[in-house]
């Protein structure tokens, strides 16, 4: 199913980029993803999302998927007599949720690492312009190491290393896959091509991830409308408590 | 079967949240414990947010008191007047520490208290229920076991007390401070997502002499009112009822108590007590456990702006 997919994809990979080259021939670099909706509904596990597109000049390709800033609270545990408990936090804003960089081989290989940290190709790069509430003191003095740590465990910060295909040296494309706790909002996906450790080109590109169906309504009546949610929800739970005991005594009282 | 949380933001296993509630309706139905104490550290044990879990229970708290109360209603084992003094105390109560739960969960230290009081409460009832159904499986019953038979329409250490009343239907004349009491220690177990059913009915038969069949009528419909309530605020103050969790929870625990109830005539009573107690027990040792040892990782990240 998967290969099948990644031909079906590569297909029109090629049939877009013969049009895109035709019409933006002087970009130099193009990409496109073959959906660029990622739809959230009660089911959703997680998604693959394919990008393709082509380069004027042969040489590597970096991609940068990032999602909408947010502002996290990092805290860390200290000993309290014999329990462990939270001792401190660190408000961290101005980070994006989701931080994916792909490339065709190892970053380090491609660039050095001053022309990786200016174009933010590393997580260290990421959180060098993070706003952070108050001095990190107290066990957050390298609160960078830990912040990458932990997202790299949710899956939300990832360095897919050879995540990205070449294909006769002007084809590219990447098939990487979104977990299934994501942060919603308009996505960026920066693709840099790189000749000789040197950036030769770079485009832009959006990816939107949206709840859709019940849950964006569940998602937009539980925080707009939370008291009429609440008192709607809670009669519903009593009605279902009392009519479900109910039926299933009367099937009881039948079947004994 | 992965199933997405809108509220908690994150997927769970159908079926496990399904078995939980099953479980909850099979342990109720057979021991008459309401089970919402072991539900809410369930849910934290899966990784759902503790507010989210204490915001969700009283949803399911509410409809399974919803399915006892009509019955107890239609039987006349309900004192209206007693259970008006209770849901003052209870609701009461429940208003401060909803509007504390949303402080103390800004604050980051909202974990820390919910893993606290589960510890405490889920230890003394694991323990006592330990202690007893031990008793009973060795043949060795307290002298009381069943409810104190009391005809005499004064209350006794506590008719000292302001505000003597006359409930008619609970046979019992006493201090309207006594339920008020009661209720707002019961507000604050529900508001943590506990119930407090299973301190409400030991307190109203062993301490305020109540019938048992009108503590149970009173505790449901005290379960029913005050369940409500935080439920209806949890959604409108802290957004923490998520209704595909409560959904599965209250369907699980509705064909669970069914089943328990079918099962309730063939499995002996004491023993399943003990395994209820031994439940309690392995869940507050769990937490515990989780407070003393070092942890793997000492920091946690919370707060994503979604």
């Amino acid at each position: 199913m998967r290969t099948l997919r990644r031909a079906l994809g590569w297909a029109l990979a090629i049939l877009c980029c013969a049009w895109l080259a035709g019409a933006r021939a002087d970009s130099g670099l193009l990409s496109d993803l073959q959906s660029s909706h990622v739809k959230i509904t009660t089911g959703f596990t997680g998604q693959h999302v394919f990008v393709f597109g082509s380069t004027t000049t042969p040489g590597d390709i970096v991609i940068r998927v990032t999602s909408p800033d947010e502002t996290e609270v990092l805290s860390r545990k200290g000993r309290v007599g014999p329990f462990w408990l939270k001792r401190g936090k660190l408000s961290i804003g101005h980070v994006p949720g989701l931080v994916y960089l792909l490339s065709n081989r190892p970053l380090n290989e491609i660039a050095d690492r001053a022309t990786l940290t200016r174009y933010g190709l590393t997580f260290q790069a990421t959180l060098a312009t993070a706003q952070v509430g108050g001095a990190p003191a107290n066990g957050f003095e390298d609160w960078q190491a830990a912040f990458e740590r932990l997202k790299r465990g949710q899956r939300l910060f990832r360095k897919i290393e050879r995540g990205v295909r070449l294909e006769g040296g002007r084809l590219f494309s990447a098939d990487f896959p979104l977990p299934a706790k994501l942060p919603v909002g308009l996505y960026r996906l920066d693709v840099y091509a790189f000749r000789n450790g040197v950036l030769s080109a770079r485009h832009e590109g959006t990816l939107r991830v949206d709840e859709v169906g019940v849950e964006r309504w569940l998602s937009w009546v539980t925080q707009q409308h939370a008291w009429a949610f609440g008192m709607l929800f809670t009669l519903l739970s009593v009605a279902l408590g009392v009519s479900l005991s109910m039926v299933l005594r009367r099937g009881r009282a039948r079947r004994s | 079967m992965e199933i997405f949380l809108p509220i908690a933001h994150m997927d769970v296993n159908l079926l496990l949240v399904l078995a939980f509630g099953v479980s909850i309706g099979f342990l109720s139905a057979l021991t008459g414990v309401g089970g919402g104490f072991l539900l809410t550290p369930l849910l934290m044990i899966i990784g759902v947010p503790p507010l989210v879990a204490v915001g969700t229970t009283p949803a399911l708290i509410a409809g399974s008191a919803a399915a006892g109360s009509h019955s107890h209603w239609q039987l006349g084992n309900m004192d209206m007047r007693f259970g008006l003094a209770l849901l003052l105390g209870s609701w009461s109560t429940a208003v401060g520490a909803i509007y504390a739960t949303r402080v103390l969960e800004r604050s980051g230290h909202f974990e820390t208290i919910v893993v606290f009081a589960y510890i405490t409460i889920l230890g003394t009832v694991g323990t006592i229920t330990f202690v007893e159904s031990m008793r009973a499986v060795f043949g060795r019953r307290a002298a009381a076991t069943g409810a104190p038979v009391e005809t005499s329409p004064r209350a006794g250490p506590l008719g000292w007390l302001p505000g003597q009343i006359e409930f008619p239907v609970a046979q019992r004349r006493m201090s309207v401070v006594l339920p008020l009491l009661l209720g707002g220690f019961v507000g604050v177990l529900n508001s943590l997502g506990m119930g407090g059913g299973f301190v409400a009915v030991p307190a109203m038969i062993y301490l305020l002499r109540v019938p048992t069949k009108v503590a149970i009528g009173t505790s449901l419909l005290l379960m029913l009112a005050t369940s409500t309530v935080v439920s209806v605020m949890q959604a409108g103050i802290n957004h923490a009822l998520d209704p595909i969790l409560a959904l599965t929870l209250i369907v699980g625990s509705a064909l669970g108590a069914q089943w328990g109830a079918r099962m309730s005539s063939i499995l002996p009573g004491e023993k399943l007590r003990l395994l209820l107690a031994l439940i309690l027990l392995a869940v507050a040792i769990k937490f515990l456990v989780g407070l003393l040892t070092t942890p793997a990782e000492l920091f946690g990240l919370t707060g994503a702006a979604q």
